[in-house]
């Protein structure tokens, strides 16, 4: 093949393989990383856009973040197909909604050990509530991801299943920071509700809808916990007076 | 036809190689390949953000690029000011020529590679093109919001398109088989480009026939025209290897009035012509009430939102207006246009044919009409997304987070009255020349062109009413 | 060639009497259009905004009303830009409140309102309409879509019996 040719073949390989390619692997992949210390955090719906799996991926990606106790956090929160927003339980933080495509930064520094949800402060979808991620903060010196944890109390440990169970994101608990959801009722007194009608309205909510919400239930049922998990939930509710 | 379009001397020609830059540039044997090779490299970004990016259309490079940018400069500037002049620097079909041709730059003669069969004259039309192009229209809600459908398609054409090259000669895939490349065939001839031989007798007595054959200074043509008798844009795609090629410098690229090939058959016998000018005068009008208008219901129907079996429904009555309605309406304005004038010895098909033409003006004028809304509403998509093409957070020049403005929003409705009010003028102009060359007798012309005019007119004003009612 | 030449005058006399029939029309169109002034009031509209349309979509008011658009999500956060008026508003996602706008119907024609926010695939289709009665420029350009081709049509008609006589 004589120069020119040879010429042409090498503008053509770089213009289509290696300028796109090779340009936004290295820049995304090698580059960002390096010179960054935000942990990136992107809210997709759980019905994620019907055509397309994200590559597989839907709520938030990741879902899981281990960071040490007194580490400084810094999340790049991304909405990727509808506004999302990100509440973190336990750590007074909610960005509100954010555009699609556009990010918010959150810094904090994570000064409580345990296990904290983080969830979707903003209507995305009807699988919005079951959009949560774990924060796991470790305690230092320690191994193990289980924090020591003294005997807790039912309350206490309910009031754990509320949080984890992402709860807050559509009810308000005073007494609860990130739970500022207004899409279901107030549940900060709730504790004067009968107890019997409370366990029905968490595992089968469109039997009876409050008065003044939108039938049917926007709220699913939630069959998943044990036992245990649903009698604590129902002694830390009860307690809300 | 010693008269005028809308004004314009039909015969006047401006031979732009006068100026010498633009002829060194046509004549330069890397012209072609370097426009090709920037939009190659559009392309692969268009691919790669496609697939791997963002889902959300809004903030992804191929989604903007290709059906708010790249859409916008095709209809309503490349095609009617410049021709086919997209097909010289498409980047589809250039991977499938380099294959062939073995070559990027420089003819050295010599075999092509592949089996360079001739393509069979029964699908010597563009009917390939006008089902492909519908088969895509009806997926049209998904296909411009979501990018993984778009890479597919753009991917899956280059594909094509190696394949046809390896099958047949040339350049076949541009001319019988890509969507784009069938309404290109129709609107071309609306455009005030073309590319012409200065004097066909020199032609005539010319035996080296290089423009046909080929030199070491080009390829011999690739659309298979043979430009000593072209009269009509349809098949040449400017790709410029004859200006390269011809050694007595007989071609000219002339600026002309709008319109002109409209008029140049004498005697029209193409179906596939005709039912592509209605049928994309339909989807003009299609395409502004699915996607522009205020009826929900439609939308949902057509982005599959309310089901397989709606979009099912919306598939029929899409592809029924084209195929059969408008057709069908039309011809009832031929046959009533034929009693009216009392034409004896033109068949109503003929008729049909004829008169077809004179819905391109107004058809490609409907595009455009869509067209601004997209360009001046959403158009600056475009400057967040050259910083962040896969909407993973880049931020390349710093314009990431420019958010989207709509430009000159309150003009939108002037400008696609005034183009669609031009659209007619043509149209109504054209018919009258098209139908003088039917009949010889001025009254039965005038006669027979009064429902013409009739159609043109209703649909005009349903188009303005959907821009501005 | 008398007679070619008071045909000439006849022809352009039909083509005055044309020009002056035209501009009739588009006057008493204009005029017509412009008796309808009903006094301006503040009307409200309650509008759904979904994915992905606003219900209802088409609204009508009256040049100089006080319009009141209150705006409710019915799932995510959408947003409501109206052409022409140039207003930017945000619509909370569902469980976040209403957004109201408010502004004087001062400009008359037909203004299509969009979705600002992206709010899923099909977010650039969101479009609403607000036609502010009298619809002048809508009018205008129906009379204008009749006037153009009725006089492509006339001078077509006597400009080839002006080149028959003269060859006569």
């Amino acid at each position: 093949m004589d120069k020119i040719e040879l010429i042409a073949l090498m503008i053509v390989v770089f213009s289509i393989v290696v300028l796109p390619v090779g340009g936004s692997y290295y820049y995304e992949f090698v580059y960002r990383p390096a010179h960054s210390d935000e942990t990136s955090l992107k809210g997709i719906t759980f019905e994620g856009d019907r055509l397309i799996a994200y590559q597989g991926a839907i709520g938030w990606q990741p879902s899981e973040i281990r960071v040490k106790k007194g580490d400084t956090v810094r999340l790049k929160i991304m909405s990727i197909d509808v506004p999302h927003g990100l509440a973190i339980s336990g750590y007074d933080i909610n960005t509100g909604p954010i555009k699609v495509g556009e990010s918010k930064t959150v810094e904090f520094v994570a000064d409580k050990a345990g296990k904290f949800t983080y969830y979707c402060s903003v209507w995305c979808s009807p699988k919005h509530p079951f959009m949560n991620g774990l924060l796991i903060v470790e305690d230092d010196g320690e191994t193990s991801i289980e924090p020591a944890i003294e005997p807790k109390t039912g309350i206490q440990a309910g009031e754990e299943v509320f949080v984890a169970q992402g709860c807050g994101s559509c009810h308000t608990v005073s007494t609860i920071s990130g739970a500022i959801g207004v899409i279901g009722p107030d549940l900060s007194t709730i504790g004067t509700v009968d107890r019997k009608y409370l366990s029905r309205a968490i595992t089968d909510p469109g039997s009876d809808i409050a008065e003044g919400y939108t039938s049917p239930s926007m709220m699913p049922p939630y069959k998943a916990m044990s036992d245990t998990e649903l009698n604590n939930l129902l002694d830390f509710l009860s307690s809300l007076k | 036809m010693g008269d005028r379009i809308l004004g314009m001397p039909v015969d006047f020609k401006y031979d732009l190689f006068k100026i010498k830059l633009i002829k060194k540039v046509f004549k330069h044997p890397a012209f072609q390949f370097t426009f090709i090779v920037i939009n190659a490299f559009f392309f692969a970004v268009i691919i790669l953000s496609a697939f791997f990016g963002t889902p959300s259309g809004a903030k992804n490079f191929s989604i903007i690029f290709v059906w708010l940018i790249w859409w916008f400069f095709l209809i309503a500037l490349l095609v009617p000011f410049g021709n086919r002049i997209w097909c010289t620097m498409c980047p589809i079909p250039a991977p499938a020529e380099w294959l062939q041709r073995r070559a990027f730059i420089k003819n050295k003669g010599g075999k092509p590679f592949g089996l360079n069969r001739k393509w069979p004259k029964k699908l010597k039309n563009i009917w390939i093109c006008n089902f492909g192009f519908l088969a895509i229209a009806v997926f049209s809600a998904i296909l411009t919001t979501t990018p993984i459908v778009t890479g597919a398609l753009l991917f899956g054409l280059i594909l094509v398109a190696i394949v046809i090259h390896m099958v047949f000669q040339k350049r076949q895939f541009c001319k019988y088989i890509c969507s784009v490349g069938g309404f290109l065939s129709l609107y071309s001839l609306a455009s005030s480009l073309e590319l012409r031989v200065k004097d066909r007798d020199i032609c005539r007595k010319h035996k080296g026939k290089e423009c046909i054959k080929g030199s070491d200074k080009g390829w011999g043509c690739p659309w298979d025209v043979y430009i000593g008798t072209l009269d009509r844009n349809k098949f040449c795609g400017l790709c410029g290897n004859c200006v390269k090629t011809c050694p007595n410098d007989n071609i000219a690229l002339n600026l002309r009035p709008l319109m002109l090939d409209l008029l140049v058959e004498k005697k029209r016998t193409h179906m596939d012509e005709a039912y592509k000018a209605l049928i994309m005068l339909t989807l003009a009008v299609l395409y502004v009430t699915v996607m522009q208008g205020p009826w929900g219901w439609i939308k949902d129907w057509a982005g599959m939102n309310a089901g397989l079996q709606k979009f099912g429904y919306y598939a029929i009555i899409f592809l029924g207006s084209c195929l059969i309605v408008t057709p069908a309406i039309f011809l009832a304005f031929t046959w009533v246009s034929k009693i009216f004038s009392g034409i004896k010895d033109i068949s109503l098909k003929e008729l049909f044919i004829h008169y077809s033409y004179t819905t391109v003006p107004i058809g490609l004028a409907g595009w455009i009409g869509f067209s601004w809304p997209i360009i001046l509403i959403n158009g600056s998509y475009a400057i967040s997304l050259i910083s962040d093409p896969f909407g993973w957070g880049w931020d390349l020049f710093g314009t990431a987070s420019v958010p989207w403005t709509p430009v000159l929003s309150g003009l939108v409705p002037y400008l696609q009255i005034i183009t669609v009010l031009f659209g007619l003028a043509f149209s109504v102009d054209i018919g009258d020349k098209i139908s003088k060359q039917i009949s010889g007798d001025e009254k039965e012309a005038f006669r027979g062109l009064v429902p013409i005019v009739v159609f043109l007119t209703l649909v005009t004003m349903g188009l303005i009413w959907l821009y501005a009612g | 060639m008398n007679s070619t030449k008071n045909k000439i005058r006849q022809k352009k006399g039909i083509l005055k009497i044309g020009a002056l029939i035209s501009i009739i029309i588009l006057v008493s169109s204009l005029i017509v259009a412009g008796q309808q002034n009903p006094t301006p009031t503040h009307k409200t509209f309650d509008i759904a905004a979904k994915q992905f349309f606003f219900s209802p979509s088409k609204l009508y008011v009256n040049k100089g009303d006080t319009v009141t658009l209150r705006f409710t999500s019915v799932d995510v956060e959408h947003g409501v830009y109206i052409d022409g008026y140039e207003i930017n508003e945000k619509i909370h996602a569902l469980g976040e409140g209403s957004t109201e706008v408010t502004f004087v119907a001062d400009k008359t024609g037909k203004f299509k309102f969009r979705c600002s926010m992206v709010c899923g695939y099909m977010h650039p289709f969101m479009i609403g309409e607000i036609v502010v009665e009298p619809n002048n420029r809508f009018y205008v350009s129906i009379a204008l879509a009749m006037l153009i081709p009725a006089g492509i049509l006339l001078s077509s008609a006597l400009g080839r019996k002006k080149e028959g006589d003269l060859d006569g």
